[in-house]
């Protein structure tokens, strides 16, 4: 009988590996800048991750909405139009259950950008936020001219432009991108995916931990 | 081991029989797809719309009280704000101009099959008069 209690100990000392597993991490988007800086009179060569710069946009609260918004935060984008009719009301309703989710979570925030710079003023998106049922502090939907909706969308590694063949005008991505407390882009999911928000869920879960 | 495969292809045989005996289905699998790609972005597969923004059609009086003039709204859409279940939808709904009536008539079967206690067939000659008389 004797000869079991190695090897019982052997198999609990597997199974410690089992309720082991390191912390799961989500990898860091974009290309890394690199930069060349002075330490101790050394010149070395350093890379910085994708960092979104500074901005400054409105939501539907006529309230101004900059880079000092987000700072600490974990926060979601996308684009978006509020008289389209094609991927954006399906792509709304899943982000709805991750606003759902994470509501009382203080560190977890929404941009939603317009690309529809003329229809979309402050006053079309305060209408929408109330139709839609959602609350200003948490969930920004965001105004700005045509120029800082582009650079922000390269910023975010999203598409958003204007296009004339395009249903309603605008052509744009329908994924979601998920960004860390430093700004950084963490994770894109298609937001027409109902499946994919579970995911969204569960990596906001991880950067709230980082 | 060989009645195993008797029962299971019985099985089968029945299915298949049951499923192609079921006329009227054949019609909503055609109006089914027509309404995932016209009309699902906004009604949603489930047909619960999106919040106060894209109007329900399940468990909504507004499709209830329609009937065969639904054909008219996927036709022409909508300007003018309704009142569903209470709640005031203002945003208004495009045309759909490039659906023929037979395709017009397939969504209708779908939609009113599925989502309102009419089980009746709306045949394609009823949507054809109505599409005539639209207001």
């Amino acid at each position: 009988m004797k000869v079991f209690y190695p090897v019982f100990g052997f198999v609990l000392f597997l199974m410690v590996g089992c309720f082991d597993a390191s912390e799961p991490t989500l990898p860091v988007y974009g290309f890394k800048k690199v930069v060349e800086k002075t330490v101790n009179g050394e010149t070395i060569i350093d890379s910085l991750d994708h960092q979104i710069p500074p901005f400054s946009l409105v939501d539907q609260d006529s309230t101004v909405i900059t880079e000092k918004t987000v700072n600490g935060k974990i926060y979601l984008v996308d684009f978006f139009f509020t008289s389209c009719f094609t991927i954006c009301p399906k792509v709304k309703k899943n982000m709805k259950r991750v606003y759902q989710t994470y509501k009382d979570q203080e560190d977890v925030l929404i941009l939603s950008h317009s690309i529809d710079y003329r229809y979309d003023t402050v006053g079309r998106l305060a209408w929408y936020a109330d139709k839609f049922g959602i609350e200003a502090e948490k969930w920004h939907l965001l105004h700005g001219s045509y120029e800082d909706m582009l650079r922000m969308s390269y910023a975010y590694l999203l598409t958003a432009l204007e296009d004339k063949e395009a249903p309603g005008g605008f052509d744009h991505s329908g994924s979601i991108a998920l960004l860390d407390r430093k700004r950084r882009i963490r994770g894109f999911y298609d937001g027409t995916d109902a499946d994919k928000m579970d995911d969204l869920i569960r990596d906001i879960a991880i950067l709230l931990n980082e | 081991m060989s009645r195993g495969i008797q029962v299971v292809s019985m099985v089968v045989c029945l299915i298949l029989v049951v499923g192609s005996c079921n006329l009227t289905a054949i019609s909503h699998v055609e109006g089914e797809k027509l309404y995932k790609i016209h009309c699902a972005n906004c009604h949603m597969e489930d047909g619960s719309g999106l919040a106060a923004l894209y109007p329900p059609l399940q468990k909504a009086d507004y499709l209830q009280s329609l009937g065969v003039s639904l054909s008219c709204i996927i036709r022409n859409g909508l300007q003018e704000p309704i009142l569903v279940n209470g709640v005031k939808y203002e945003q208004a709904m495009p045309a759909n101009d490039r659906l023929s009536d037979v395709e017009i008539t397939n969504i209708c079967n779908y939609v009113l099959s599925k989502w309102t206690d009419d089980e009746s067939y709306v045949s394609l000659e009823r949507v054809k008069e109505t599409l005539s008389n639209c207001q």
